[in-house]
C-alpha cells in the first residue's frame, strides 16, 4: 500500500486482515402479520430483513444505515442472536452460529457483545457500575478472583475514574453510562461489538467523545465493530466500509471513502442531500433531492424495485425486476446506476 | 441579517429566571435569559440538554408544572401583555392562537382517543368560533396544505393510523390552523428521519412566509440551525452565552462552547479527520452548578478569573452577543476552514 498523507486516508492504513470474522449471508427476517382483520385478513408477512449479506473483517468497522424500519436492528439483532433468521446464515469465526441453542450459542456470545442506544435503559440501576462489569465475567468465568481489579483497569480504560467502582447508574451523567456499557461489552474481550446508534441519545458534545473512546479501543484491542446509525456523517467518520439500507435489503455497499466520492444509489444520493449541513452559506446554496412520500410498509411483496415509488429516476422497467446487488468493490442495487469507477 | 431594524419586537423577554425545587435542592435551569423575537424570523435556539432552552419556552406559554417549577423573576411581554403574569384564562386565549407549540413526539402530543378531525376542529372552534361545518372544512384545508393526501378522507383516522412524519405534519396543521403570530417548534424534526426532516422545515419555512408567522426553533442539531435560521441564540447551564445572526454565527463563534460544537461535529461533505475535536468533560450538574462561567471547567481558553467571576452578556465582533471574558476575534472558524479546505453543496 503506498503512503499518503491526507488524513482522509490516513486511518484506513491501519492492518486489516483478510479473515472474515462475521460472514451474514443471505439473511431474512419475516414477521408474521394480519392483513386487514384478526380473523378474516389475510396472511402476510412483514419483511423487515430481506437477503441481506455482508462479511466483517478482524479489527474492521462496518456501518449499517437507514431510515427507521430499513431492517437495520432487526439485522444487529439477529448477528447477535437476539432475533431468529428466518432464513440465511449467519457464520462467526468460521463456525456458523445461526441454528445453535441458547446453550451451544453460549461459547460464542463471548465474541460478540452489544452497546445500545439508550445509556439510561440499558444498564441494571440497582447494580454498582463495578457489579455491572464484572457480570459478564461471572458468565464466563473469566479473571477469577482478579475481577474487581479488571473492572477497575476497564473504567480506566473507557476513562471512568476508577474509584466510582461502587457507585450506580443514576450518578452518571448520560456520555459516562454509555462508556459504562463500553467497559461491560469489553469485559468479556469480544473480537466484534455490535453498536446500535450509541451515539444518537447523547449531547452533541459527548457525541465526539464517545465517537473517539470506540476508535480508540478498536486501534488498542483490534476490535471489529457493526456499527449501527442513521446519521451518515457519524457512519462515515467511524466505518472502512458501509452497507445503506432500504426496506429490509442493503442498496449499496462500499467503502467508506468510496461511497463518500461517488454514491451510485438514487436513495444514497437523496439520503446525503436531505441531511442538513452545519454551514448556513453552503447548505442554503444545495439543490436538494426531496424525496417522494414516505418509505411504504414492509409487507408488500415487489416484483421491481423496491425504491421505485420514491425513487427521481426510475423507469418502467424498474418495476419489472428487482435489481440485485452487484459490482466489484462498489455494491450497488439499481437498475439505473452509473458504472462503477476503479 | 443579524437584527431587523426597524420593526419592534413581537415578544420580549426580560431576565427570565425559572428553577425547579427538588428534594436535593433547587435546580436553577433558566438563569437570566433576556431576547427578542421579531416579526417573521426564525429564532434558532441551540443548547444541550439541561441548557434551559425547552424550559425558557414551555414557560412563556405557562406550561412550567408549578410545583415543583418556579418562575423567580423575570417578564415576557407580547402583545401589550407580560405572559408570564396571566392567570389560566388569559393564557388560553392566547395559546393555540396566537402563540402556538409544535412539541419534539407527535405520538404523545396528539390525544390517541380523537380523531384527527375533533383535535384539529377542537382549536379553531374554540379561538376562531368556527361552526362545526366551518371548522371541518378548514381543518380539511389545513390538512392539505401541509400535503397530508386525500384529506377529506383521512380526517377521521385517528393519530395511529397516520405515519410519524405525517403525525408531525397534523401537528403542524393544528398549530398554524388559526394563524399565529409565534410558533414554538421544540426539536419539531428530531423524532423523524432525514428525508422526512427535510421535507418539514421546507414547510414551516414555507407556511412562513405565506403567514407571516416568527418562529422559535429549539434545536439541538447545527445542521437544522443552518438550514433555516435567521438569528441564533446559544444556551449553556441555563444562560444565553451567545447570539448572533446565523451567518456570522458560524462565520465568527465567540464563545468557546460554540466553537467547541462546530468542531466536533463529524461532517459527511468536508474533508474527514482523524479524530474529532471533542469537548472535554460533561454537561454541568444544574444541581451544584460552577462557580463563576458555568463552562470554565470544559473549556480550553480558560483564564485565571472564570472560575470566579460570571461573564456578562456583552457586544461580540460579529454583531451578536458574548459572554466570555477569552478572545476569539482571532480564531479561525471551523466552518470557514471545512469551506476552504474543500467542504462543498
Amino acid at each position: 500500500m503506498t503512503t499518503t498523507a491526507t488524513p482522509e486516508v490516513g486511518r484506513r492504513q491501519q492492518k486489516l486482515t483478510d479473515k472474515p470474522l462475521l460472514e451474514v449471508k443471505d439473511l431474512k427476517v419475516y414477521f408474521p402479520k394480519r392483513k386487514g382483520g384478526w380473523l378474516f385478513g389475510e396472511r402476510a408477512w412483514l419483511r423487515a430483513v430481506d437477503g441481506v449479506s455482508f462479511t466483517i473483517r478482524e479489527g474492521e468497522t462496518f456501518g449499517l444505515v437507514g431510515e427507521s424500519g430499513c431492517g437495520k436492528t432487526t439485522t444487529a439483532r439477529a448477528v447477535i442472536q437476539l432475533q431468529k433468521p428466518t432464513s440465511g446464515e449467519i457464520w462467526l469465526g468460521g463456525e456458523q452460529i445461526d441454528h445453535l441453542t441458547p446453550r451451544q450459542m453460549l461459547p460464542h456470545r463471548r465474541h460478540v457483545q452489544m452497546i445500545f442506544q439508550d445509556p439510561f435503559a440499558s444498564l441494571n440501576p440497582r447494580m454498582t457500575v463495578g457489579r455491572i462489569i464484572q457480570e459478564p465475567m461471572e458468565i464466563f468465568g473469566l479473571y477469577g478472583s482478579n475481577r474487581k481489579l479488571e473492572a477497575m483497569r476497564l473504567m480506566d480504560l473507557v476513562g471512568l475514574n476508577p474509584r466510582f467502582l461502587n457507585r450506580y447508574p443514576h450518578e452518571f451523567s448520560g456520555g459516562q453510562r454509555q462508556r459504562i456499557g463500553i467497559a461491560r461489552a469489553l469485559a468479556v474481550q469480544p473480537k466484534l461489538i455490535v453498536c446500535d446508534e450509541p451515539v444518537s441519545a447523547l449531547d452533541v458534545s459527548i457525541q465526539a467523545q464517545v465517537i473517539n473512546l470506540l476508535m480508540d479501543l478498536q486501534r488498542q484491542l483490534g476490535l471489529a465493530y457493526l456499527f449501527i446509525s442513521h446519521d451518515l456523517s457519524v457512519v462515515r467518520h467511524i466505518s472502512h466500509r458501509i452497507g445503506v439500507m432500504y426496506l429490509g435489503r442493503i442498496v449499496e455497499l462500499a467503502t467508506a471513502d468510496a461511497l463518500h466520492a461517488n454514491p451510485r444509489h438514487p436513495y444514497t444520493q437523496a439520503l446525503l442531500s436531505a441531511a442538513p449541513i452545519p454551514d448556513p452559506v453552503l447548505q442554503r446554496q444545495r439543490q436538494r433531492i426531496i424525496l417522494k412520500g414516505e418509505v411504504p410498509s414492509a409487507d408488500r411483496v415487489y416484483s421491481g424495485c423496491p425504491f421505485v415509488d420514491r425513487c427521481p429516476i426510475a423507469e418502467q422497467f424498474c418495476r419489472e425486476k428487482i435489481p440485485l446487488l452487484e459490482g466489484r468493490r462498489h455494491l450497488v442495487a439499481c437498475h439505473k446506476a452509473p458504472p462503477e469507477v476503479e | 441579517m443579524s437584527k431587523p431594524t426597524g420593526t419592534k419586537p413581537l415578544l420580549t423577554v426580560d431576565d427570565l429566571h425559572v428553577s425547579f425545587r427538588t428534594d436535593d435542592g433547587s435546580v436553577r435551569a433558566v438563569n437570566g435569559v433576556s431576547f427578542d423575537l421579531y416579526p417573521g424570523e426564525t429564532l434558532g435556539i441551540v443548547g444541550e440538554s439541561g441548557s434551559g432552552k425547552s424550559v425558557t419556552n414551555l414557560a412563556l406559554l405557562g406550561l412550567i408544572p408549578r410545583p415543583p417549577g418556579v418562575i423567580e423573576r423575570g417578564r415576557a411581554l407580547f402583545g401589550g401583555q407580560d405572559l408570564l403574569k396571566l392567570n389560566t384564562r388569559e393564557l388560553s386565549a392566547i395559546r393555540g392562537k396566537r402563540i402556538a407549540m409544535i412539541f419534539q413526539d407527535p405520538m404523545t402530543a396528539l390525544n390517541p382517543f380523537l380523531s384527527v378531525a375533533e383535535q384539529l376542529t377542537e382549536v379553531t372552534r374554540l379561538h376562531l368560533k368556527h361552526s362545526s361545518e366551518q371548522a371541518r372544512k378548514h381543518a380539511i384545508d389545513m390538512l392539505e396544505r401541509v400535503g397530508i393526501p386525500a384529506a377529506a378522507e383521512r380526517i377521521d383516522d385517528f393519530p395511529h393510523q397516520f405515519s410519524g412524519g405525517m403525525r408531525q405534519r397534523v401537528m403542524i396543521a393544528m398549530a398554524l390552523a388559526c394563524q399565529p403570530e409565534i410558533l414554538i417548534a421544540d426539536e419539531p424534526t428530531t423524532a423523524l428521519d432525514v428525508t422526512i426532516q427535510a421535507q418539514m422545515l421546507e414547510l414551516i419555512a414555507e407556511l412562513q412566509k405565506t403567514h407571516g408567522t416568527a418562529v422559535i426553533l429549539v434545536t439541538h442539531a447545527l445542521g437544522v440551525i443552518a438550514s433555516v435560521c435567521h438569528r441564533v441564540l446559544v444556551m449553556y447551564g441555563g444562560k444565553i452565552v451567545e447570539q448572533a445572526g446565523v451567518f456570522e454565527l458560524f462565520a465568527k463563534p465567540q464563545h468557546p462552547y460554540t466553537l467547541g460544537l462546530l468542531k466536533s461535529i463529524p461532517r459527511w461533505d468536508a474533508v474527514r479527520q482523524d479524530q474529532l475535536a471533542a469537548i472535554d468533560g460533561q454537561p454541568p450538574d444544574m444541581l451544584h452548578p460552577p462557580t463563576g462561567c458555568a463552562f470554565h471547567p470544559r473549556c480550553s481558553f480558560r483564564l485565571e478569573r472564570c472560575p470566579q467571576q460570571e461573564p456578562p452578556l456583552e457586544p461580540a465582533i460579529h454583531g451578536g452577543l458574548k459572554a466570555c471574558f477569552a478572545d476569539l476575534t482571532k480564531i479561525a472558524s471551523p466552518t470557514e476552514q471545512a469551506r476552504a479546505a474543500g467542504a462543498h453543496s
